[in-house]
Formats: structure tokens, C-alpha cells, sequence
């Protein structure tokens, strides 16, 4: 993929995510702080194995900054911030392995997710008893990851002019090395 | 969903397996009482008894107002002047559901950076804890 395409299809994933995120925000699922459908992991996720990591990484500050200001509070960029940087890193660490498909991907991201917003909590809440709310916040951030993993898997086999760029690169690449 | 997919779900459910029966359940011997831990920046808060009813109102220099109620045996938020509003949908906390509420023992405000306890236990241990 050519730069250009590159910032043009980033740019589209994060408007892509910011309508997400606000229709996420009208959808209350639980008071319980945490537990979110995280749709737009699944737009990252698409990100990561289409732009690498650094777009993504890039993409994820970017829409959290955005959706912090539009529907939250500076509080939640810290928690968002902290979620996603540790869920981008555990799922770059995972991304390129043939044994685990994007689906695995999309759960170790849920669940690590939680994890960094839990830490951080902790840290700010001076409440270290928070850890024990993983238990109940893991399995929910699987189960999330489970389905952002699964769509994100069926949108990128069946995602038409994305998918053309993509060949037309793996091409390339091939012709690059012989 | 590959085979270590699964390892990657296996993994995830000891973990939380793990931590939900680590998690402290309520201390039910009959010395044992019920108290309420107020955890808020800027100010420390004595242990409340959860015997009657008082409201309890929680003031930072920021502006952030909490009012807690309490009742016999637990309590709940019942005003915010935050954003979300959690704290409040978040419910009651009382000595009956706290071993079963996703949030076990606690009510937390996350904007305000408040946190309240149900802690169950001897008051004399309890203040050495805290």
C-alpha cells in the first residue's frame, strides 16, 4: 500500500471508530465502570494487521484523545489511554503468530484491555482491592474480544477494495523478492 | 478459532477463577461488624458503623459532591454531581449481596475518585489495617 492509501484508510478506520465510540456511548450496557462493548477494538484490530503497528498505535491515541473530549472526561482519556496501549501491545505480540487467528487476537486485547484500566485504577483510587474486580472484568472483556475478534476476521476476508490494495501489495512484495 | 485461541480463553478463565476466590468474602462471626471505609482524595474519613440512617456528604475543593446513604446493614450513593451518574446505577451495597455484586464490596465514582467499602471485621483490626 502506498502512503497516501495508508493515511487515507487510517483516517477513514478512525472516523470510523469515533461514530463507534458515540454510538457505544448511547448504548448503556452496565453501570459497572469497564464493561463495554469496545467496537472500536475491532476497527483496531483490522488496523493492525492491514497498517501496522505504528499507524495503529497512532490511530488509537488519536480516537482516544477525540472520544475523550467529545462524549468523556480528561479522567477517561487516562483510563482509555492505559487500556489501549496495553491491549495494542499484547495484541502486536500476538498479531503475526500463524497459531492464533485475529479471534484469539480480539481476546487477549479485550481482556488486557481491562487490565490496564484496573492498574490504573488502582493507582488512582489508592485501592489495591480493585484487582479482584479483574475476575468479573476478564471473562466479559473475553467475551467482548471474542466478538470484535470475529468480525473483525469476517470484514477483513470479505472487505472488497481493502482487500484488492492488499493483494496488489503482497504482490509486490513478492515481485520485490523472487 | 485456532488452537491457541483456545489457550489464550483457558488462560483468561484460571486468572479470573483464580481471583474471584481469592476475593475477601464477608466477615459473618458475631463479633464481626459491618462498616462503611470512605476512600476520597484530600481527606481522610473515620470508619461509619452501619447501624442507622445518616446521609453523609462527601465535598472536594474541586466541586465534586457525593451524599451517601446509609442504612441498617449497607448503603448506597444516592447524589453526584457527575457526568455519568454510575455511582448512583451502581446500587446498594449491603452485608446480603456484597459476595455477589459484580463490584462486590464497593461503589466507586470514578470522576470524583471516590471509592466506599462495606469491611466487615473487629473495629480495633480494622483501624490497624486501614
Amino acid at each position: 500500500m502506498k502512503q497516501t492509501q495508508k493515511l487515507t484508510l487510517a483516517a477513514l478506520l478512525i472516523a470510523v471508530m469515533i461514530v463507534l465510540g458515540y454510538i457505544e456511548s448511547l448504548i448503556p450496557i452496565s453501570s459497572v465502570p469497564g464493561i463495554k462493548l469496545g467496537l472500536s477494538n475491532c476497527v483496531l484490530l483490522i488496523a493492525l494487521y492491514w497498517l501496522g503497528v505504528r499507524i495503529s498505535f497512532e490511530m488509537m491515541v488519536v480516537k482516544v484523545v477525540l472520544l475523550g473530549f467529545l462524549f468523556g472526561n480528561p479522567m477517561m482519556i487516562l483510563y482509555s489511554l492505559a487500556g489501549g496501549a496495553l491491549s495494542l501491545t499484547v495484541m502486536t505480540l500476538l498479531e503475526n503468530r500463524r497459531s492464533i487467528s485475529p479471534i484469539g487476537v480480539g481476546i487477549a486485547g479485550g481482556v488486557t484491555h481491562n487490565i490496564g484500566q484496573v492498574a490504573v485504577a488502582m493507582l488512582i483510587l489508592q485501592t489495591p482491592s480493585l484487582i479482584y474486580y479483574l475476575g468479573i472484568l476478564m471473562p466479559v472483556g473475553a467475551g467482548m474480544g471474542f466478538l470484535t475478534g470475529t468480525v473483525a476476521k469476517m470484514l477483513m476476508r470479505t472487505l472488497p477494495p481493502l482487500k484488492r490494495l492488499q493483494k496488489r501489495e503482497e504482490k509486490q512484495i513478492e515481485e520485490s523478492n523472487p | 478459532m485456532k488452537r491457541r485461541d483456545w489457550l489464550i480463553v483457558a488462560i483468561v478463565l484460571v486468572a479470573s477463577l483464580t481471583l474471584l476466590l481469592l476475593r475477601p468474602k464477608a466477615d459473618t462471626t458475631t463479633a464481626a461488624t459491618a462498616y462503611l471505609q470512605i476512600t476520597a482524595p484530600g481527606k481522610s474519613y473515620d470508619l461509619i458503623p452501619l447501624t442507622g440512617d445518616q446521609q453523609i456528604v462527601i465535598e472536594q475543593t474541586d466541586g465534586s459532591r457525593n451524599v451517601v446513604e446509609v442504612f441498617q446493614g449497607g448503603f448506597r450513593m444516592i447524589e453526584s454531581n457527575c457526568k455519568n451518574q454510575d455511582c448512583i446505577h451502581q446500587g446498594e451495597v449491603t452485608l446480603d449481596n456484597m459476595n455477589t455484586r459484580a463490584l462486590a464490596n464497593e461503589i466507586i465514582c470514578l470522576p470524583h475518585k471516590v471509592v466506599l467499602d462495606l469491611v466487615t471485621g473487629d473495629e480495633k483490626t480494622l483501624a490497624v489495617s486501614q
